[in-house]
């Protein structure tokens, strides 16, 4: 994958992206607070105040014209000559670019990044392109940190602007991990849904792929499925399979079309019947399976 | 009737709450930050809990019909720890999010001098933000307290009507009234409002900047208060239109000088732009019934 599949397409925001809410309200004019000396939130070059610089940045509210691709545009700018802004920057992207769904139609980003998943893709390759590797790690993994659910999906979204390789790899698995611990089926799917999970061992990747059987993310969400699928996935699918109809439950289309994808283990009984077919076949004998 | 609690904490209650809230009307409601009853001990703690307000709770919220907003702050009480006063540093990355509403709950608790530290700092941090405050007024010696917030707002700037200074009753309405803040009355049984005298303050004030709210929480307390308030208004000859007006679009008007309301999102999805997912469509939308909890953990 490459920075332009998940980056927004230059000029084109498509039909479907809303523009930004109302102008967030104007700062008090004249009116300059005191602090009370707790210092600075962002550990690289923040100055804590996150309203006056961030203010005077031409508007990108939707209320003077300008469009969607300018709003960008002139924000990738202010991050560009100002990465310690990223912390508040990147939290009110939806506000001052716009929201809506990307190219999967998705508003949810469940099956694909949304629109404002792109535009946080393209804040976070400027910061790439800005500050060093190593700093640049550390504001990715707190840009996730004190994420809020969108903010961290479009992390997520961005882990192949890490690129890939020990340090990378470490990263990035550690914030899918996280995103796969919770219950939350937007981060789920965001987890699998990119190439940067190859970075997942595959015990880990299993179990998140058989995670989305039991928060109803569909399996069309998960990233390269049918490369990776193996036996040991197909096995656990047949398991979760079984356990359905055990208690008399719908076995869900995903789980018998995972059972399908993965190639049947040789030892596994049922595939030595000489039929060929698989533990999702349907049984040949008569029997009740 | 629609309902919109301004102030609710929903971390300390159950989804049977949310069900019910859904049922009696609710369709929106903000959390402020607050003390968890427990004391905690260090800054990360609070982190952990923004995030709850701003990601999971806001999550089940939404599969009950209800959308969820938050205000952020570090909560008076906690403000005389100082091992939990580092907090104040990394509020600008929680207060720069959509949904975060207000800087809240702020204001007094014992009027410390420490108290009112923290409660300058973040009157600072709403002006430089663009975001209203949610001021509680103490339980112990509230009229002394109710009167030095209403100077710190006044000497903080911030135009008074973008402050809600919760928790009155008889004895401070007419004190904070004449601040030109909005007026916030929590209709708690057994300390704080009870709809009855909710409604004879609103027969003799008014109903311009007042909001009700629940303010239910891991006390003895009701979700459903902020209906019940509706109900005994409507008995006591308001119209619904009156009822409309205290509770949904007087906290509505207050929290949309944030900027940050998500309501518009919590119209029905009827549109094709989800196709290919049967799942999580109408999950917010109010046609369909509340869905179950994720099955998992």
């Amino acid at each position: 994958m490459t920075d332009h599949d998940i980056l927004p397409p230059a000029g084109r925001p498509g039909p479907n992206v809303p523009l930004a809410r109302p102008a967030d309200r104007a700062p008090e004019r004249g009116h300059q607070p005191a602090r009370a000396g707790y210092g600075s939130p962002f550990p690289h070059g923040g100055n804590g105040s996150g309203g006056a610089a961030e203010r005077s940045v031409p508007s990108m509210n939707g209320t003077d014209g300008t469009g969607v691709t300018d709003r960008l545009t002139a924000l990738v700018e202010r991050v560009r000559r100002d990465p310690g802004a990223v912390g508040w920057l990147f939290p009110a992207v939806s506000r001052r670019v716009g929201r809506g769904p990307g190219p999967s139609g998705d508003p949810e980003g469940v099956l694909g990044p949304t629109f404002q998943d792109g535009a946080r893709a393209a804040v976070v390759a400027a910061l790439r392109d800005t500050v060093g590797p190593e700093r640049f790690a550390e504001e990715v993994e707190a840009l996730y940190r004190f994420g809020d659910a969108e903010e961290k999906r479009a992390v997520l979204r961005s882990l192949p602007l890490l690129g890939r390789g020990g340090d990378a790899d470490r990263l990035a698995a550690g914030l899918i991990a996280d995103a796969l611990r919770g219950n939350d089926p937007r981060l789920i799917a965001a987890a699998l849904g990119t190439p940067a999970a190859a970075a997942l061992d595959d015990h880990a990747w299993r179990h998140g792929v058989l995670k989305c059987l039991f928060s109803d993310v569909p399996l069309a969400a998960v990233h390269g499925l049918a490369e990776r699928a193996d036996a040991e996935l197909g096995r656990m699918a047949a398991g979760y399979a079984a356990e359905r109809e055990a208690a008399g439950r719908e076995v869900p289309a995903d789980a018998r079309r995972l059972i399908a994808l993965s190639p049947h283990p040789a030892d596994s009984p049922g595939t030595d019947d000489g039929t060929g077919a698989g533990p999702s076949a349907p049984p040949t004998t008569g029997q009740e399976a | 009737m629609r309902i919109f609690d301004p102030h609710v904490h929903m971390t300390s209650r159950t989804t049977d709450d949310y069900r019910r809230m859904y049922e009696a009307g609710v369709r929106a409601l903000v959390e402020p930050a607050f003390w968890l009853g427990q004391p905690r001990t260090n800054p990360g703690s609070f982190h952990d809990y923004f995030d709850g307000l701003v990601g999971w709770e806001r999550f089940r919220a939404s599969r009950y019909g209800i959308r969820h907003h938050c205000a952020i702050a570090l909560n008076p009480k906690e403000a005389n720890d100082p091992r939990c006063t580092e907090v104040l540093r990394t509020l600008p990355r929680y207060l720069a999010k959509d949904g975060v509403v207000a800087v809240g709950e702020v204001g007094f608790d014992a009027l410390t001098a420490e108290e009112e530290k923290a409660f300058r700092h973040q009157l600072a941090l709403a002006a430089e933000h663009g975001l209203p405050v949610l001021v509680h007024t103490p339980h112990r010696d509230k009229a002394a307290g109710t009167r030095r917030t209403l100077e710190l707002v006044a000497e903080s700037g911030l135009p008074p009507e973008r402050v809600l200074v919760d928790h009155l009753n008889e004895t401070t309405v007419d004190l904070v009234d004449g601040s030109g803040c909005t007026l916030g009355f929590s209709i708690y049984p057994d300390t704080k409002m009870d709809p009855v005298r909710m409604v004879r303050i609103l027969q003799e004030r008014g109903l311009e900047r007042v909001v009700v709210n629940s303010a239910a929480d891991w006390g003895h307390s009701d979700p459903l208060s902020t209906a019940h308030t509706g109900e005994q208004m409507l008995r006591a000859g308001f119209t619904e239109d009156d009822v409309d007006r205290v509770l949904w679009r007087n906290p509505v008007e207050f929290f949309a000088r944030s900027g940050r309301l998500l309501l518009e999102e919590a119209v029905p999805d009827t549109g094709g732009a989800f196709a290919g997912n049967s799942v999580l469509r109408g999950r917010h939308a109010e046609p369909d019934p509340p869905a179950t909890e994720p099955r998992e953990d």
